[in-house]
């Protein structure tokens, strides 16, 4: 039977016999667990008597390399050998969820960040039974026993493998709070583990959400409003239905489905369904407007999201002041959006690629009219999400299909429908001054923002304070590490009404550009190095300043840069991690190329530092996409770019050489999927204007 | 019916001729490793070899690739290129998402087999057409001078 540890500052902790043999282990918190999830066999971590350990996990696999940097955060503590490890993909289940709350989610950089407690703490408790075990077995003193690569040893030589020991350990009592190691003494944290899902990866096994197929399972299309969130009016399918593959088409909230054999049946019928749709709430939208529209919004009172000093009283004489427009961003992840559901009478089912499983309970229960306890969801890999399968239109979008239809569903997006169905990086405005005192330091800060809630439109309410402010409209413009004595932080929650949704580092992927460029006048205005000048705003910030005094020393910033070649630099903190950047631009013809980016990253413990690296990288080419030419345009309602020939993400021949480097300046992760984002596009923007001296305020630069 | 050899498997196929050899790949023969990202060859998602050419397999019909002698991901390790080039891609861990990786691999196999020992612009060009979101393009020029020999 499974023994339960007393209710302590870290949850309950439980273990006892697998259903299979051998030992599980499982951590949750009271906030995480309905009283019919607990006690189930085989949560988190089951040692098999063949010694296999399999480690379930709640987080979703996008790219990011979580299910690696979480299974060696377990091996750490457990002392296993990295091989026996096998993962298993959590079904949704509170349990798997955040502790705080039993959301499961992945988002926000937090993957490491909320299982850091959680699974070095079973995999110390499972440590500490097997190692138990064997010193009843032995008769001899537990202290004395050596751990490590999944095998006991004892003093005088004896050894037991942990799959030998795990019957025997189920039997023991649970510890109560496990202690954990000390920093000296890690065999996985900090080691550049290979990740375990290159191997399906690389020979195309590796099951994505679209890859999903059962016996009798339909594929469907929607046409979607030719403008955003039409309604359909009425339809006519004649023509479609005599199609041979084409079994149904139906209305849906998002437009009309057309449901089928497989993808090419139905998406071949889209032209033969004659849909009359209604006015569109975003008809007559264009740019012009939208621009007019924020310009209007940044003259009404917004919400005040910080005030220190008096930014009137406390001015300095001369000011730098510049207004900043940033556009809509699509994710365009490599995989169309996609997702399959299946209807039962009290129960669903949904396979796919999510960010958000219990948000896509909520999505399809809602639809079926069930509890959203009887949906249960389980997830592929993600072929990319950067915040887009944090969402659940498609969800939705596929409940409603399948139930009309009556059987499994796969939905999926043509690439068309993908970038055209909305769900954006908001587009913002922002309005920056700041002023220099008489000695050159920044006397005050105004900043005044009109961007939509993207908190509020992805249903996290969670995220908005008590104030009504979403926390992601000014992060980056708010408690900055640079010394500023007066500042103030405004936000307009201006909805232009297009749908937004999180975009890889979210407020950072705006907010940073704003404040970064104009740091950089302010330099210039004072008469400063940029680096220089950063620096003597950053006293009591020790980690920014080992930071930017080594991004400095890898970019060699004391030499001038080679000729043509304009360098700038800029730092950002978010998600908890510390990351500047210099880029090294030269205009060539036309075209600007980013040759070379220095990274330092300050992640605090560096988990996995190839992930980290790698993720930086990403991150750096995918905000470059977002500086060069990424933008989502409106007219009268409609999304006027289509697929790759128009939002094109950067390819192989534009690519930077990168360099890389982790410090390590804390005691416990940060965020490493988003963070290395925020800072290219200053520092990229930086780069030209110390070349030619154009401020770029309006992105993306190619316009 | 069409026939197709995928793999050295001859595949009878019973399908509208004017099918994407992606769907028909996918969806009829039923093999999930070649994959879809834009439909109009402009992302290398679907890159397969259709008589030894990388050809982006949603711009090729049924009827055109009739009789064609095709290699997917699921058959690349049969070539020595092919294995050297997943070998490689193993040992620089390239991958991030994973979906643009098949595509990746078919792509830089074509570019061994015809030209073995790649420069640095000849990698460019050739894989210009397969676009990868996650930014991983340093390692997969790392693991395709690594396949070629020409480390580092």
């Amino acid at each position: 039977m499974q023994k339960l540890a007393p209710i302590t500052r870290r949850g309950f902790l439980y273990a006892g016999a697998a259903a299979g043999g051998g030992l599980f282990v499982a951590l949750a918190w009271p906030n995480a667990v309905r009283a019919d999830d607990i006690f189930k066999p085989n949560d988190f971590i089951e040692i098999a008597d063949d010694g296999a350990i399999t480690l379930t996990i709640g987080k979703s696999e996008m790219g990011q390399g979580t299910l690696t940097g979480i299974a060696q955060l377990l091996a750490d503590e457990l002392e296993c050998a990295w091989q026996d490890i096998r993962i298993v993909q959590a079904p949704s289940a509170p349990v798997f969820g955040f502790p705080h709350n039993g959301f499961m989610v992945t988002g926000g950089s937090t993957g490491l960040r909320s299982e850091w407690v959680r699974m070095r703490t079973m995999g110390a408790a499972a440590r500490m039974m097997l190692a138990q075990a064997a010193a009843n077995l032995w008769a001899t003193d537990v202290a004395k026993l050596q751990i490590a690569d999944s095998v006991v040893t004892a003093p005088d030589g004896r050894r037991a493998g942990f799959g030998e020991l795990a019957a025997k350990a189920a039997k023991l009592s649970v510890p109560d709070r496990p202690a954990l190691k000390d920093s000296g003494s890690r065999t996985f944290i900090g080691k550049s583990m290979a990740r375990m899902d290159t191997e399906k990866k690389v020979t195309g096994e590796a099951l994505y959400g679209i890859d999903v197929e059962f016996a009798g399972m339909l594929t469907a299309v929607i046409i979607a409003p030719p403008r955003l969130g039409a309604p359909v009016i009425s339809f006519d399918a004649t023509r479609a239905l005599a199609r041979s593959g084409v079994s149904n088409v139906v209305s849906i909230s998002s437009g009309v489905a057309i449901v089928g054999e497989h993808y090419w049946a139905v998406h071949s019928a889209r032209d033969d369904v004659d849909v009359e749709w209604g006015e569109s709430p975003l008809a007559g939208l264009n740019m012009t407007d939208l621009r007019a529209d924020y310009r209007q919004a940044l003259a009404r009172l917004g919400k005040v999201a910080e005030a220190t000093g008096d930014v009137n009283e406390g001015r300095g004489r001369r000011a730098v002041v510049r207004e900043f427009e940033q556009p809509y961003l699509a994710h365009a992840c490599m995989e169309p959006m996609n997702i399959t559901v299946s209807i039962e009478a009290n129960r669903a089912v949904v396979w796919g690629p999510t960010q958000a499983q219990t948000f896509v309970q909520n999505a399809v229960a809602k639809v079926a009219g069930i509890d959203p306890k009887n949906v249960t969801v389980h997830t592929t890999f993600l072929g990319g999400g950067f915040g887009r399968r944090s969402a659940t239109d498609f969800a939705t979008a596929a409940a409603e299909i399948a139930k009309a239809a009556g059987k499994i569903v796969k939905l999926v997006y043509s690439r068309e429908d993908d970038m055209q169905a909305g769900y954006y990086r908001p587009s913002s405005m922002t309005r920056a001054a700041a002023t220099l005192d008489d000695a050159g330091r920044i006397a005050s800060l105004d900043v005044k923002i009109a961007v939509p809630s993207v908190s509020k439109w992805s249903g996290a309410h969670f995220l908005i304070d008590k104030q009504g402010l979403d926390k992601h409209a000014v992060e980056g413009l708010r408690q900055l590490a640079y010394d500023i004595p007066n500042t103030r932080v405004e936000w307009v929650d201006h909805d232009p009404k297009v749908p937004v949704q999180f975009w890889r580092s979210v407020g950072g992927s705006h907010n940073p550009f704003v404040i970064e460029s104009l740091i950089d006048d302010l330099a210039t205005v004072a008469g400063k190095d940029p680096y220089a000048f950063r620096r003597s705003l950053l006293r009591g910030h020790p980690r920014h300043l080992a930071v930017l005094d080594r991004l400095a020393k890898e970019a060699d910033w004391g030499e001038p840069p080679a000729a043509g070649i304009g360098r700038g630099i800029a730092l950002a903190k978010s998600f908890d991690s510390i990351v500047g950047e210099v880029a090294e631009v030269r205009i060539d013809g036309e075209t600007l190329r980013v040759e070379r980016v220095y990274c330092v990253v300050d992640c605090g413990i560096a988990v996995n530092p190839a992930l980290i690296e790698a993720q930086m990288q990403s991150a750096i080419v995918y905000g470059l996409s977002a500086f060069l030419r990424g933008q989502i345009t409106l007219d009268n309602g409609a999304v006027e770019q289509s697929n790759f020939h128009d939002y094109e993400p950067l390819r192989m021949p534009e690519m930077p050489e990168i360099k890389v480097v982790v410090l390590e300046g804390g005691d416990r992760p940060g965020g490493v999927g988003e963070p290395g984002l925020p800072p290219i596009l200053p520092a990229v923007a930086n780069a030209l204007r110390a070349l030619n001296g154009t401020r770029l305020t309006r992105l993306p630069m190619q316009a | 019916m069409t026939s197709l050899t995928i793999n050295s498997t001859r595949h009878d196929i019973e399908a509208p001729t004017d099918m994407p050899l992606l769907w028909t790949i996918r969806d009829i023969v039923g093999m999930k490793g070649t994959k879809f990202g834009c439909g109009v060859g402009l992302c290398g998602a679907c890159t397969v070899h259709l008589n030894g050419q990388a050809v982006r397999s949603c711009q090729v019909s049924l009827s055109y690739a009739a009789g064609g002698d095709i290699t997917t991901i699921e058959g690349i390790a049969r070539s020595d290129i092919g294995a050297r080039v997943q070998a490689a891609w193993r040992e620089i861990d390239v991958p991030q998402c994973g979906y643009c990786q098949p595509g990746q691999i078919m792509s830089a196999s074509a570019l061994l087999a015809a030209n073995p020992l790649p420069s640095s612009a000849d990698i460019d060009t050739a894989m210009a057409g397969n676009i990868c979101r996650c930014g991983t393009y340093a390692r997969i020029k790392a693991a395709i001078r690594l396949a070629s020999g020409k480390e580092g």
